[in-house]
């Protein structure tokens, strides 16, 4: 008996890719054999996994082997899922609505909503987990049923972090005594980055302005041209920094030379880098939407409304209040708590304990 | 509603400071209205119709062409010129690379730059058709609403190659600004009292001496615009609640007519300017100020600063310089000293 997972990339720190190494692990450390496929991958992933393709020459043997299959996009591999004569497990990490692409990017646009529409037709599943209750509920308006349904929470990718050496010269940059803001993840339009630079605006020139934002992650190249518009008729140039996308190392400068870190996305299923802030030390201030709340799991900020003038209060208050800002901090350390690979593995042999032989004692 | 750890935070004392930031305009009316827009809004906001646009670039390319063909004609007659001297081409290339022997000056880093345009122009010109041909194929000109996504790019270009002020825009140029200007002297209440002494309606302050200059200018209520390039000086302000503001390119702020109906113009920290930009500034103000108005102007040196300041970043301007630039600017310049302080003083009448 074996276990078969399919995602459509596996890459160093990327949330999806962190997950199915952490079910492989978990999977090996209770003897069961197990084997990554990605219809795409990086050198990290190689070394970790095979393409998708090769699952085609076992898909029709071993009845009782189980197939993982994780989606977030459309990707061809979906027949893989479809065709296979295994047992089928979904993993759903949420698609972003087309309509945030509608202006913005037509390819994206047509994927998102493609994702969704095939997500209808994966049928013939034995499980169908989410990585928050967020996502299972989407699920489950999409006709998924609910008795086999499940939540496994992300494992959150922390050690290729710890493992990094920090950037030396964006750490030297970031340390020079000003206030650093920093929003992390793909700046695409649901991530709302003119909702964080608005926030920041008001901050920099009405509160603080030894201050500074930081933004790392890929961009979309036409939301990124509207956002540096926006910055330029702000008044924020030279103090809104797009890194683009950031080495591990850098990522690791980011959080360790920046205090805060600002949520506005309107739309999230699992919120890795709210996370790797709690585990970094950064405060969190996040816009309450999809599973933004519940990754949270009442610490940190949340905040309702977006009222920009009173949120540059509140940071500037933060900064004013250290017991506050511990108090905070130390929250946000216990929650992460939550996350650990213990708890992980627990919900891991719980959600497949009727799919899988599993050891005595897991899944209880 | 905002949640701290669960926990809802009473937001009064956030609200009433909020409050006093807007009365105080420390959040500008602009900036208020930008926030409450979509980014679509502001975009289509600073955008030309399509249509426009494309007869715009059309324009720009046909001129770039003639423009082209009269660099190459003059290009031929030089060489014409050289070929009658005996001279080849080749050698009259490497001779003009060695030694620059036209009559006349020679070209300072401005003019270098203005030759450099040409050349940029072309790159533009090519760059801007090869995307109009993607930006069609992709969709963009069938729609004002895409279009305007797409021609922030374009405007990007421009002002990045284009703007004289590009390498002010370069980020490392920003810290070095920070560098220069960190250690700097507050004016004590005597000098602030004769600053806004000076002042009968309205002041603006190119540098910021500390918050209480500030402060007194705006309780009198004549403080137009207190703009600094020092973050620090701006923040300290900001913990006050009065309004500054920072900007590199303080010269670029002021033309937004803030100098207008200004009587008083106050440059505390020459040595933090450029010589360029000391110069524009107050030759706007000796133009804003037709009826009547003054320059004050501190004059630090290096022997009596108690910082220990790196001569390659802060340039103490000689005195006769910045006399001579009030004097073309029309004002009557005259060194002061109030309270420990020296300052050059430029009224017109």
């Amino acid at each position: 008996m074996k276990v078969h997972q399919i995602v459509p990339y596996l890459g160093s720190g990327e949330p999806i890719s962190s997950q199915a190494l952490a079910i492989d692990e978990v999977l090996r450390s209770w003897g069961v054999a197990s084997q990554i496929y990605a219809y795409n991958m990086d050198g990290f992933g190689r070394r970790h996994a095979v393409y998708d393709s090769e699952y085609r020459g076992v898909m029709h043997e071993g009845e009782d082997d189980v197939l993982i299959y994780h989606y977030a996009l459309f990707c061809e591999n979906y027949r893989l899922f479809t065709g296979s004569r295994h047992r089928k497990v979904l993993v759903y990490h949420n698609i972003t609505p087309e309509d945030f692409y509608r202006d913005y990017h037509f390819e994206s646009f047509f994927l998102c909503r493609l994702g969704r529409q095939y997500l209808r037709e994966l049928g013939g599943y034995d499980l169908a987990l989410a990585d928050s209750e967020y996502n299972r509920r989407e699920l489950l308006d999409m006709g998924f049923e609910e008795q086999k349904s499940a939540v496994l929470p992300i494992y959150p990718p922390l050690d290729y972090l710890e493992e990094a050496e920090e950037d030396p010269l964006l750490a030297r940059t970031l340390n020079d005594g000003k206030t650093n803001l920093l929003s992390v993840g793909r700046v695409v339009p649901n991530k709302r980055i003119e909702d964080v630079i608005k926030l920041f605006a008001c901050y920099h020139h009405g509160v603080n302005a030894t201050s500074r934002l930081v933004v790392a992650g890929f961009a979309l190249k036409t939301y990124y041209e509207a956002l540096i518009s926006l910055v330029r008729r702000l008044g924020l140039e030279g103090r809104v920094h797009f890194l683009g996308r950031v080495s591990n190392a850098q990522l690791k400068a980011c959080y360790r030379g920046c205090q805060y870190y600002i949520s506005m996305s309107e739309h999230e299923g699992f919120s890795t880098p709210l996370l790797e802030s709690f585990h970094f030390g950064l405060v969190v201030l996040a816009y309450d939407a999809g599973a933004v709340p519940e990754t949270m799991g009442g610490a940190g900020v949340l905040f309702a409304e977006k009222d920009y003038p009173l949120l540059a209060e509140f940071l500037d208050r933060l900064e004013r209040d250290t017991l506050l800002k511990e108090r905070v901090i130390a929250a946000q350390r216990e929650r992460l708590g939550d996350f650990s690979r213990e708890n992980f593995a627990g919900s891991l042999g719980r959600v497949l304990a009727h799919l899988l032989p599993l050891p005595e004692g897991v899944g209880n | 509603m905002i949640l701290v750890n669960g926990r809802e935070l009473d937001e009064h004392g956030l609200r009433a400071r909020v409050k006093v930031r807007k009365e105080h305009d420390l959040y500008s009316a602009q900036m208020l209205e930008l926030l409450r827009k979509d980014l679509l809004e502001v975009l289509g906001e600073g955008s030309v119709p399509a249509p426009a646009f494309l007869f715009g670039l059309r324009r720009a390319l046909e001129e770039e062409d003639e423009e082209r063909d009269r660099r190459e004609q003059e290009g031929n007659r030089w060489r014409r010129l050289l070929l009658r001297s005996g001279r080849t081409a080749e050698d009259g290339d490497a001779a003009a690379e060695k030694v620059d022997t036209r009559p006349g000056p020679r070209p300072g880093p401005q003019e270098e730059e203005e030759e450099e345009k040409p050349r940029l122009r072309s790159v533009l010109a090519y760059a801007l058709t090869m995307r109009i041909v993607q930006g069609v194929g992709e969709g963009y000109f069938q729609q004002q609403k895409k279009f305007n996504i797409f021609a922030t790019r374009e405007m990007e270009i421009v002002h990045r190659i284009l703007s004289s002020d590009r390498r002010g825009g370069l980020p490392g140029a920003d810290r070095r600004r920070d560098l220069w200007v960190t250690p700097r002297q507050e004016w004590g209440p005597d000098v602030v009292e004769y600053v806004a002494g000076l002042c009968g309606r309205k002041a603006v302050l190119v540098g910021i001496p500390g918050p209480a200059v500030v402060e007194a200018l705006w309780e009198k209520g004549r403080l137009g615009l207190a703009v600094d390039v020092n973050d620090r000086a701006v923040a300290e302000v900001q913990s006050r609640f009065y309004p500054a503001v920072l900007s590199f390119r303080p010269l670029e702020l002021l033309r937004g007519g803030q100098l207008v109906g200004a009587d008083l113009l106050v440059i505390p920290f020459p040595e933090c300017l450029r010589g360029s930009e000391l110069e524009g500034l107050i030759r706007r103000a000796g133009a804003a100020m037709e009826g009547g108005g003054r320059v004050l102007v501190g004059l630090n040196d290096w022997s009596t600063s108690p910082y220990p300041y790196e001569s390659a970043f802060v340039r103490f301007w000689p005195l006769e310089f910045l006399s001579k630039l009030l004097q073309r600017a029309g004002f009557a310049a005259d060194v002061r000293r109030e309270a420990g302080e020296r300052f050059l003083l430029g009224e017109k009448r």
